[in-house]
């Protein structure tokens, strides 16, 4: 990874070689990132194999969750090519929603369509019988349980 | 709502303001929209394509039906009319819903090529109107009197902005003449989360400028002054006139 350290007006960019990682999943680093540049896949553990969750272009965002959460990093982010991000913290993210609301709006759609993707997902699992729906209800109070906590890893 | 599309062909226009004391369109639009069908192009109507606040009932009723019945020419062949939301087009927005043939969306994310280009009005970045939202609305409504009376004063409100300008040192500071220089700070805010260029409307200044990081600003201006419209072409932007019978 290699810090230009050069701040382009109020924010940080950095930039990073094909194969070189982002973010770790189970990390407890707190950005934003946004791709300027190149392009990452996002990948999670199972077991002993990498599953490809999805892949980033220019122009998307990641590291939502854990900024807004105070959570773990759910998914390793690595790049594919030389890859510039824009890094953004709390205090940033809310000039930066203030300056370009838009952002904010495409923020929201994207956690939309992932809670869609998930209730997709997830009706396919329970129609299919993969998944029960005592298993699901102990999920949803384990998961409430956390969040009254503070949340996982918070 | 889909804001991220793909079209290796798009027109750009903004802020036609139809209805307006000033607006002098007729055949425009219709020639306009005919190019867009035969070159088959999709077009993007950036914001202010209907003025509410400067209008009458009776000039809106007289221009605005031809906007519908060319977006309709242009679905039939399967070409896309996006309809970007305006600064005047907020209270009309709810009626803008049963417009079947255009896409109304807030901003347009599009893929032409391998670029990536931001289509927005741009109103948000207008400090005025984003710090005075109702001193603003109520600036354009009381200067839609006097356009009523005399329709030649906006001609002077677009010398005044330049002179402003240039007075502010936008100028110096690389803005497009006549508008604040905030617009020219937000096309590099956008620049910056990915986008390859940045087409806003709203000043009624067209213009584009080249930013620091080799990048575009362009601003499709508005045909109260001067019928400019953008095109793009697998990602290739260019600002043009259209001219008359063309």
């Amino acid at each position: 990874m290699f810090d230009i350290s050069k701040r382009m007006g109020d924010d940080i960019v950095q930039e990073f070689d094909a194969g070189e990682i982002i973010v770790h999943e189970g990390d407890e680093s707190r950005e934003l990132y946004i791709l300027q540049s190149g392009s990452a896949e996002v990948v999670k553990k199972s077991g002993s194999r990498d599953i490809r969750l999805a892949t980033l272009k220019k122009g998307q965002f990641f590291g939502e969750m854990s900024l807004l959460e105070g959570t773990a990093r759910s998914a390793t982010v690595r790049a594919l090519k030389k890859t510039r991000v824009l890094v953004i913290k709390p205090g940033g993210l809310l000039l930066k929603m203030r300056r370009d609301p838009t952002f904010a709006f495409e923020m929201l759609q994207q956690l939309s369509a992932r809670i869609l993707r998930m209730d997709q997902a997830l009706s396919v699992a329970l129609d299919s019988g993969n998944l029960t729906s005592e298993t699901f209800r102990d999920i949803t109070r384990k998961a409430e349980a956390e969040t009254a906590q503070g949340g996982k890893g918070r | 709502m889909k804001t991220e599309v793909e079209e290796e062909r798009l027109l750009v226009v903004s802020d036609l303001h139809l209805g307006n004391p000033y607006c002098k369109i007729r055949s425009e639009i219709n020639e306009f929209f005919t190019y867009a069908k035969k070159r088959g192009f999709s077009v993007c109507i950036n914001g202010d394509g209907f003025d509410l606040a400067q209008s009458s009932a009776r000039r809106l009723a007289r221009q605005a039906p031809q906007m519908f019945q060319e977006s309709a020419r242009l679905a039939v062949d399967g070409l896309n009319v996006y309809y970007l939301i305006g600064n005047h087009d907020i209270v009309l927005e709810h009626f803008y819903d049963a417009w079947g043939n255009v896409n109304i969306l807030p901003f347009l994310n599009l893929w032409s090529g391998d670029k990536l280009i931001r289509i927005e009005h741009g109103h948000l970045y207008d400090p005025i109107y984003a710090n005075h939202t109702l001193g603003h609305k109520i600036g354009t409504w009381a200067f839609g009197l006097i356009l009523h009376l005399y329709p030649e004063a906006y001609r002077a409100q677009m010398w005044a902005e330049r002179m402003l300008s240039r007075v502010r040192g936008d100028l110096k500071h690389g803005g497009i003449p006549g508008e604040p220089i905030e617009f020219r700070e937000s096309a590099i805010s956008l620049i910056n989360r990915g986008f390859d260029s940045v087409v806003f409307g709203h000043t009624h200044h067209a213009g584009s400028i080249s930013l620091d990081s080799g990048k575009e600003y362009f601003n499709t201006g508005s045909w109260l002054v001067r019928p400019d419209y953008v095109v793009i072409e697998q990602g290739e932007i260019s600002l043009r006139t259209w001219e008359h019978g063309a």
